[in-house]
């Protein structure tokens, strides 16, 4: 989506339309020569040949498009990107790296997989060299980021490259038009009230949530909100909690909220489908990443984007607790360390967000990572709407504590151990068989319960 | 040895005694001309079997490699154990059910469908042959993309354009979620109706002309010339599309993947779906390669009782001639 905006944004400064993609990237170039921040000094002591496997969006595919710059600097090294949909990357970086193929040199982990990755031995410590580096300036990175980067032994094995967290979109004209004032740090219950009272079953309906199954789509708002009902997954003692008072008391609010105020056909809605609805206008209210606010803030790609309004997520007895970061990590098989801590060091610096933001412009920038890119009064007037907001929410997120009771797993909107990637899968089937009308909660419930339980047994941790 | 030199016997016998060595000399020629191909079959069919067996004895988690231990049959006693626990804890059974409601529906549905537009494109008429190019088009449209287009386009409740048909007739279903089964189902029809017509419609050219008209100079309706003669010549051309259509469908994953994620609950889970989260994206490969193994044993007693059909069928095509 940022990939349009620069396109965008390059036609209307050079004052044609309808150029090929290819000619545009050329005349970004050309155009932002004079903008972009003096070259760095070339470097010719590291070679190697790379081969980096990325994730296909955005941010990632405008890296890709200035690996040129990487290469002029480092003319020695060979880089070969490998750019793949999200789960296709991800299944194939997990059975190179877990197999210890060797097939990638660096490769684009989440948050989900990094201290595990570590702690298997799979990635190596890029925190300390990079400390090192006074130009790095380590400290500006937000430390819940390093924090859930890192290692059970403190170090980071996977440098940030852009982070997210949740937040809550919201139709201030549709708000206005029912006499209703969204509190700048609402609560879930008042969600529900306002998403009741807006909801039009014909559209646009009172709230757009995922229930697509998989951990990482339905999985994760619905972690959330559980986690603010005051629920959690497990107790210290890996016993599921799904049934206990107030985890069914999340489950079930979000679960009614879907079936009496959402959209139908919930259960085929992932990021995609809902963000969808909301820039069609078909959604009143819309929980969800924090990246999204660069596409609904623009008024040529949303046009709700002038009443579109943004909040902090929901809290129940606490907020929302939403973290994510994609990274980049080094395998340990590697045979060229110090070009990969070369691409690492790179691409998650703060000269890479200015050399961005000059060529490609500030919709493009990996954001949520630097407290520096916050700071920049270019992404400031970028960003006007929802820059404080998205720094001060990300900036609240602690990711060892996801819950109001202790548990014995980290991660905020996911359960932080490889294996639950099958639990949070059927589990979230389990619940859009409830959203789609064919189970009752209760019932759902008690099955998702027992699967929580039986995959404790089989995994080791019961 | 010696006999089988030329001329060395009776002139008489000679020549099948000959034809026999020869017989003998090609085939063992044959079987090494033949050895390279049947090697490399073994090595890329039977090598992964093999491997899949072993896998399927340890409990094996990609993720956790300090847990790797080998447990025996553990993994299969659990899965067929699991064939009559109620709770269906590793979505086995349904995995099992799904498969077959969705390639039983499918294809009956199919060969129905394609049986109409077979008969239709069968007869001469103004632009049959744009008809005929129209009605083939879904069978080559990338599954993925037609998967997409069927789930954003068509079965949308927002966008779709079979609910703003429906609309002013009070109808508003939410197809994925309401009917996910018969959704998945519409989805392969729509793409596998055509191979059937392909399949159908050589078998009616195939039909004598002359038969036609006899029946016809005797007086025969076109319902009667449908059921006495295009109907019973198709037979074989039915189970053929049935067969064919049976293998592939069976092995669906893509409509699954790109609409239902194989939700909800697990009403669209079938076998091959269930193997790909169990073993690639959960990546527990102890227990994704025991199911492996329970489903190849399930096709062979399928396939044996299919391919007995098609033996018949091929057989019946030789005494014809």
């Amino acid at each position: 989506m940022s990939n349009d905006l620069n396109r965008r944004d390059v036609v209307k400064r050079a004052g044609a339309a309808g150029l090929a993609a290819g000619g545009l990237a050329k005349l970004g170039q050309v155009y932002a020569q004079d903008a972009s921040p003096a070259p760095a000094a070339v470097d010719t002591s590291i070679s190697g040949e790379l081969n980096v496997a990325m994730v296909a969006n955005p941010q990632m595919v405008a890296l890709e498009s200035l690996a040129g710059e990487f290469q002029a600097q480092y003319p020695n090294i060979t880089l070969n990107l490998l750019v793949l949909p999200e789960n296709e990357i991800r299944d194939r970086i997990r059975t190179d790296v877990s197999t210890r193929a060797g097939q990638f040199d660096v490769v684009t982990i989440g948050m989900f997989e990094a201290a595990d990755y570590a702690l298997q031995g799979w990635t190596i410590d890029v925190g300390t060299p990079l400390q090192e580096d006074p130009d790095y300036d380590y400290a500006d990175i937000f430390p819940a980021m390093v924090s859930a980067l890192s290692g059970e032994d403190g170090l980071l094995y996977a440098a940030p490259f852009y982070g997210e967290s949740c937040m809550l979109y919201y139709r201030t004209d549709l708000f206005e038009a029912a006499g209703l004032t969204m509190p700048e740090q609402p609560t879930w219950t008042e969600i529900g009230e306002f998403a009741a009272q807006l909801h039009n079953p014909d559209g646009p309906y009172g709230i757009a949530l995922r229930a697509l199954p998989g951990w990482g789509e339905f999985g994760a708002p619905l972690t959330a909100t559980m986690n603010a009902f005051g629920g959690r997954w497990f107790d210290e003692g890996w016993q599921s909690q799904l049934a206990s008072e107030k985890s069914a008391a999340g489950i079930t609010f979000y679960t009614d909220l879907l079936i009496n105020s959402g959209q139908p056909g919930a259960t085929t809605s992932g990021f995609t489908e809902c963000e969808n609805l909301f820039v069609q206008g078909q959604a009143a209210m819309w929980m969800d990443a924090t990246s999204a606010a660069d596409l609904l803030g623009d008024p040529e790609l949303n046009p709700q984007a002038a009443n579109t309004g943004f909040a902090y997520p929901p809290s129940e007895e606490i907020g929302s607790g939403w973290l994510w970061a994609w990274a980049f990590a080094i395998a340990a098989e590697t045979e060229h360390e110090e070009a990969a801590l070369a691409f690492v060091k790179w691409a998650t610096s703060k000269q890479y967000v200015q050399l961005v933001s000059g060529q490609l412009g500030w919709g493009s920038v990996p954001s949520g990572v630097r407290s520096s890119t916050y700071a920049d009064p270019g992404y400031q007037e970028y960003a006007a709407g929802f820059a404080d907001l998205v720094l001060s929410i990300i900036e609240a997120q602690d990711p060892t504590q996801c819950c109001v009771d202790p548990t014995p797993y980290k991660g905020l909107q996911f359960v932080g151990v490889p294996e639950f990637v099958t639990l949070g899968d059927s589990v979230t089937k389990e619940l859009a068989d409830v959203i789609a009308g064919n189970t009752g909660i209760e019932d759902a419930i008690a099955t998702i319960d027992d699967m929580a339980n039986q995959w404790a047994v089989e995994n080791g941790y019961q | 040895m010696a006999a089988a030199e030329p001329g060395t016997t009776q002139a008489p016998n000679a020549l099948t005694a000959e034809a026999a060595v020869d017989t003998r000399r090609y085939s063992s020629l044959g079987r090494w001309l033949v050895a390279p191909a049947f090697i490399y079959a073994v090595i890329v069919t039977q090598a992964p079997f093999l491997v899949t067996l072993y896998d399927s004895t340890f409990r094996w988690n990609l993720m956790r490699p300090d847990r790797k231990a080998f447990i025996g049959l553990e993994n299969y006693r659990n899965l067929l154990s699991s064939l009559t626990d109620p709770s269906d804890p590793y979505t086995f059974r349904a995995a099992i059910v799904n498969s077959i409601i969705f390639t039983v529906g499918a294809v009956v549905i199919s060969l129905l469908l394609g049986l109409i537009f077979a008969e239709l494109v069968n007869h001469r008429f103004p632009g049959r042959g744009i008809v005929r190019t129209m009605l083939i088009t879904p069978f080559v449209v990338m599954p993925v993309a037609s998967a997409l287009g069927w789930k954003n386009l068509m079965m949308d409740p927002d966008f779709g354009i079979i609910n703003w048909v429906l609309g002013p007739f009070g109808l508003d279903p939410v197809w994925l979620a309401q009917y996910p089964r018969q959704s998945i189902i519409i989805m392969l029809v729509w793409r596998w109706a055509p191979f059937m017509m392909l399949i159908l419609l050589a078998g009616m050219q195939s039909i004598d002309e002359e038969v036609r008209e006899a029946a016809r100079v005797d007086g025969a309706t076109p319902w009667q010339e449908f059921f006495g003669i295009t109907l019973p010549h198709l037979g074989r051309f039915v189970q053929l599309g049935a067969l064919l259509g049976t293998v592939y469908i069976v092995q669906e994953t893509d409509a699954i993947f790109m609409t239902t994620q194989g939700g909800p609950g697990t009403s669209t889970t079938n076998l091959p779906y269930r193997v790909y989260e169990t073993a690639v994206r959960g990546s527990n490969i102890g227990l994704g390669a025991a199911m492996g193994v329970i489903i190849v044993v399930l096709t062979i007693v399928a396939m044996t009782f299919l391919l007995r059909i098609l033996d018949r069928m091929l057989r019946g095509q030789y005494a014809d001639r």
